[in-house]
């Protein structure tokens, strides 16, 4: 008789109003809540993650997301060498073994690009796709594929909807195709050793039954992967969705049955602080709400918001356990043709924003000569401007992880001392992020 | 669909279980572990107890398949069977009180179970062989229960074989 693998168990903590930290544990790894995990779609970011975590104790810093279709890339000469042996003939531990072992890692299958025709070569690249997907990747690629695709035109639009909306009218259609398709990216995710297998859903595009697609979607993953892993409800709405008050209730009500104990929802390009999106940051702060309550009548309920961008300081704790942004704080630069500096942006935890070199050697100079940052990265390269091009790019990037950690023990000492929610509203009313003050007021 | 288990007539089948006509498209092997495994999630939803025509209306597998993955629980001691007026009735095999009544030891590539599982028929001592799968779920070789007021006979009994069986030195007799 087969036994289910490790479940996930929660354990709140603390609370402070909406504000939360809790443990989770799936199997022997542990995280402390508000967790962290950066999107890394490169072997050398890889690299500098973990190298972070190997030199400094890090306790929100939780994991990792892959896309799946850039696992095989990033991870796959790391996997064929998890077995190499030292002259003892013990097992050589790495800091991917290591890593592979303790952190929380996410491959997020991220259909939504078969939606916006983005990086859909990769997946008609990578091994072991479903060859439906491959199939649609490849006859849908555009000519100039990746993040900078060309503008296109409304008709040409229209065709894409309409072949998007034809590849997942299949699935709905035919549960033979839809089961087969969800076995086959389910265990792929357990080959690259996700730690909760995520549903590879359609992107919502304010549309009823995309919605109701992924909610048999995400029912019928639970079943599939039954005895291959702990697998997550998951949602992936366009922005504009928030405005559709059908779609969110109905959701809210889904997520409050539901039996997955982590919901992962991921709301692509949103930027909530922007001055025109009044309806959509009401929606999503009632969203937030809604799922704090799910939280408290259920407290084994987990939730996490991929792609979170700007959200990510005023969601840490409060709706959401768990956030994830990539280190350009998912800024796709799709349809931008615009030149872009090589050397990489700075995050500024005052203004919570990210600052070009000039920018920050500017605040640099006028700060005498020091960093405007007490994270760990920040003390141990006091000279920052005298960097060349490759150790600058490695340094934001670390530095952007130790200020996430910080960032989010910093929520967690103040959910435990009470003073969350105003820490919360005073960093973003000195930020650049005022508008989403409104989130946590 | 809801969050939670769905009642049809009385018996409790997972939300969203996949139809035979789905789990064609999973391996032979993978769909016998799926079946069971649902069966085993009814068995512990449904207290009463299940009939085999009972759970295979509820699941819609067919009567057979139903019967053999149930012989197969009761033989590895998942599920235990009970005569009521002429009707066999399957049960969840107990249930653990509390985390401290369970050990897991690994010995080679073998995995032992032990948990102290209290059911209608008394205290146990329930000891399952699992091996991992690449999958990383384990799976059940066998298991054994015993009695909790025999289980000092059991193992004078064991001692005694074991120590004749040369079990002390390594096998060699």
């Amino acid at each position: 008789m087969s036994q289910p693998p490790a479940r996930l168990a929660v354990s709140q903590l603390s609370r402070e109003g909406l504000a939360k930290t809790c443990q989770v544990s799936i199997g022997t790894r542990q995280f402390r809540t508000p967790g962290f995990l950066i999107r890394i779609d490169s072997k050398d970011k890889l690299e500098l993650y973990l190298r972070v975590k190997r030199i400094f104790p890090t306790q929100h810093l939780s994991g990792f997301v892959i896309r799946l279709p850039d696992a095989h890339r990033i991870l796959g000469p790391r996997i064929s060498n998890v077995n190499q042996l030292d002259l003892q003939g013990g097992f050589v531990e790495t800091d991917f073994i290591r890593s592979a072992i303790r952190d929380f890692s996410i491959f997020d299958p991220s259909l939504e690009h078969l939606y916006y025709r983005t990086h859909l070569r990769n997946f008609a690249s990578a091994p072991d796709m479903p060859e439906i997907l491959g199939d649609f990747a490849a006859r849908h690629a555009p000519a100039n594929d990746g993040i900078e695709a060309e503008p296109v035109d409304r008709p040409e639009q229209n065709q894409i909807e309409t072949a998007h909306t034809n590849f997942w009218r299949v699935l709905e259609r035919d549960e033979r195709v839809r089961t087969r398709f969800l076995r086959d990216l389910l265990r792929l995710q357990v080959q690259f050793g996700a730690t909760v297998l995520v549903p590879p859903v359609p992107l919502i595009t304010n549309s009823e039954n995309l919605f109701e697609l992924s909610k048999t979607i995400n029912v019928k993953a639970q079943e599939v992967s039954r005895l291959i892993g702990e697998c997550a409800y998951a949602f992936t709405f366009r922005v504009d969705t928030l405005r559709n008050q059908a779609i969110i209730d109905d959701l809210k009500r889904f997520v409050s049955q539901s039996p997955a104990r982590l919901t992962i929802l991921k709301f692509k390009n949103m930027n909530l602080n922007e001055e025109e999106k009044i309806a959509e940051r009401a929606a999503f702060r009632n969203l937030m709400q809604e799922l704090d309550l799910v939280s408290r009548i259920k407290p084994n309920r987990t939730f996490m918001l991929l792609e979170s961008g700007n959200q990510t300081l005023p969601c840490a704790g409060r709706g959401f356990d768990f956030l994830s942004t990539s280190f350009n704080m998912d800024r796709e630069f799709r349809r931008r043709r615009v030149e872009r500096s090589p050397w990489g942006k700075w995050y500024d935890p005052k203004y919570l924003l990210l600052r070009g070199r000039n920018e920050f050697l500017t605040t640099f100079r006028n700060n005498g000569n020091r960093i405007p940052d007490d994270c760990d990265e920040c003390r141990v390269t006091p000279r920052a401007d005298a960097l060349d091009i490759d150790g600058w790019n490695a340094y934001v990037k670390r530095h952007y992880l130790q200020r996430r950690e910080k960032d989010c023990t910093e929520i967690d000492e103040a959910v435990q001392n009470g003073t969350a929610t105003a820490g919360i509203i005073n960093r973003l009313k000195d930020s650049a992020l005022k508008n989403l003050v409104e989130l946590v007021r | 669909m809801s969050g939670t288990f769905e009642e049809t007539k009385e018996i409790l089948v997972p939300p969203g279980m996949l139809s035979f006509r789905e789990l064609q498209t999973f391996k032979p092997e993978e769909r016998e572990q799926y079946i069971r495994s649902v069966i085993l999630d009814s068995l512990k939803n449904t207290k009463r107890g299940v009939t085999i025509s009972e759970l295979s209306k509820a699941t819609h597998y067919n009567r057979i398949t139903v019967a053999r993955h149930l012989e197969h629980l009761v033989s590895v001691r998942e599920a235990y069977r009970r005569q009521r007026n002429g009707i066999t009735v399957f049960f969840k095999n107990g249930r653990l009180l509390n985390e401290s009544d369970k050990l897991e030891i690994q010995i080679g590539d073998k995995i032992y179970s032990y948990y102290k599982l209290d059911n209608d028929e008394g205290s146990f001592i329930y000891i399952q062989e699992k091996t991992e799968t690449p999958m990383r779920n384990q799976t059940t070789q066998g298991g054994i229960m015993i009695d909790i007021r025999d289980f000092h006979d059991f193992m004078k009994g064991l001692t005694q074989f074991g120590v004749a069986a040369g079990a002390d030195q390594g096998g060699k007799p």
